[in-house]
């Protein structure tokens, strides 16, 4: 029996394998900043590993409706960011107080000392956008205009949100001194 | 004494590099139904043609591993046979979104109602369009299971939320099929676009 129809589109406008093979290779080139960056929001390595990967899983889900591949990256940033966030949000108990998260084993103690483990509980006293502005500008290194894309404001807005966020933090590590 | 800027850093990138590249796992794909025996995870998709169409599904794309979209099976909608039982032939499918689509734009979730209700009226505004007919997974199942490919295994064996719900769209001008299909491509509910090839079948 002859068909008598034939495919000639499909929604997608590359085959899944295709895609795939984009995402992975993202993932391999950011995996590791990102999951640091991940880190830094949430405290714990499961919970950051598992943001990120819940991200490139959304992007791969997402990548036709993404009106610029060449912006995957920083769609994957933006995702992961907000991923912490929400993290963050339901765990509702400061960042340090739960549970000694797992980063901060024995060793990485070691490795990350009391001091700086102080810095990081100021910044987690900090809003949620002005830790993830000084995350974003001072340990992802990115740009002013980058920053205001990932998080989906101004730059005007990342601006004071950074400086105020700094002036916050500043204080808070001097009444604990 | 170190700026806030500076003791700030230095602290993040402490905490940054207690995770080394040797710590990231690769990524895992995402299995899903795909692997399940393609018999189950597979989109059936109705036809048009009561003639046990096979729609090459894969043609230009490659579904992706196994068990991705099988080729789909002819039927015909129960209500609307010709007398020797064919259906009267659609210009254009718009099969919608199912739980086990495998496209990624679905993302694994059936087309919603207001999807549905969105295409059908962007459907009725464009003026290529003479009619409009949406066949639901239910309707399509039936059909299926009263037409020609009723023994087949991969009928048998599906289940009616499995089977794509769609449009079946008449054109005033079979050729312009493709205006149809790019308006429809790439839209949220919408898993594929079927058409013919522009030439003229006679009725069966």
């Amino acid at each position: 029996m002859e068909p008598d129809l034939i495919l000639i589109g499909r929604a997608a406008d590359r085959p899944p394998d295709a895609i795939w093979a984009a995402v992975a290779d993202l993932y391999e080139g950011h995996a590791l900043a990102l999951t640091r960056m991940a880190l830094v929001m949430v405290g714990d390595r499961p919970t950051a590993e598992d943001v990120v990967h819940e991200a490139f899983l959304g992007l791969y889900r997402r990548w036709p409706h993404l009106r610029d591949p060449e912006r995957a990256v920083a769609y994957v940033r933006s995702a992961v960011l907000n991923r912490c966030r929400n993290v963050l949000r339901r765990r509702r108990v400061p960042f340090f107080a739960e549970h000694l998260p797992p980063v901060w084993s024995a060793e990485a103690a070691a490795l990350v000392g009391e001091e700086k483990r102080e810095v990081m509980n100021a910044l987690h006293r900090l809003p949620a956008r002005q830790r993830e502005a000084l995350v974003l500008r001072y340990f992802c290194d990115l740009s002013e205009a980058q920053t205001a894309e990932t998080m989906r404001v101004s730059t005007g807005t990342v601006k004071s949100t950074t400086s105020r966020a700094l002036t916050a933090l500043g204080r808070i590590l001097k009444e604990g001194q | 004494m170190n700026s806030t800027e500076e003791q700030l850093r230095a602290a993040m990138s402490a905490v940054g590099d207690t995770l080394g590249q040797e710590d990231i796992r690769p990524l895992a794909r995402p299995a899903g139904r795909r692997s399940h025996p393609s018999r189950r995870a597979a989109l059936i998709a109705t036809a048009a043609s009561v003639a046990a169409v096979v729609i090459g599904v894969s043609i230009a794309t490659g579904s992706g591993g196994s068990g991705g979209p099988r080729p789909a099976l002819g039927s015909s909608p129960s209500a609307r046979t010709t007398p020797d039982g064919a259906p009267p032939k659609a210009d254009v499918l718009i099969m919608l979104c199912g739980r086990t689509s495998a496209n990624p734009t679905c993302d694994r979730t059936a087309v919603t109602r207001a999807q549905v209700d969105g295409i059908k009226n962007d459907l009725m505004d464009m003026p290529a369009v003479r009619k409009v007919e949406f066949v639901s997974s239910r309707e399509a199942h039936e059909g299926l299971l009263n037409g020609p490919a009723r023994d087949d295994p991969v009928v048998v064996g599906g289940r009616p939320e499995d089977v794509a719900a769609m449009f079946r769209v008449d054109l005033r001008d079979p050729d312009d099929r493709r205006i149809v299909m790019n308006a429809f491509l790439g839209r949220p509910g919408v898993d594929l676009v079927v058409t013919g090839d522009g030439t003229a079948l006679p009725p069966r």
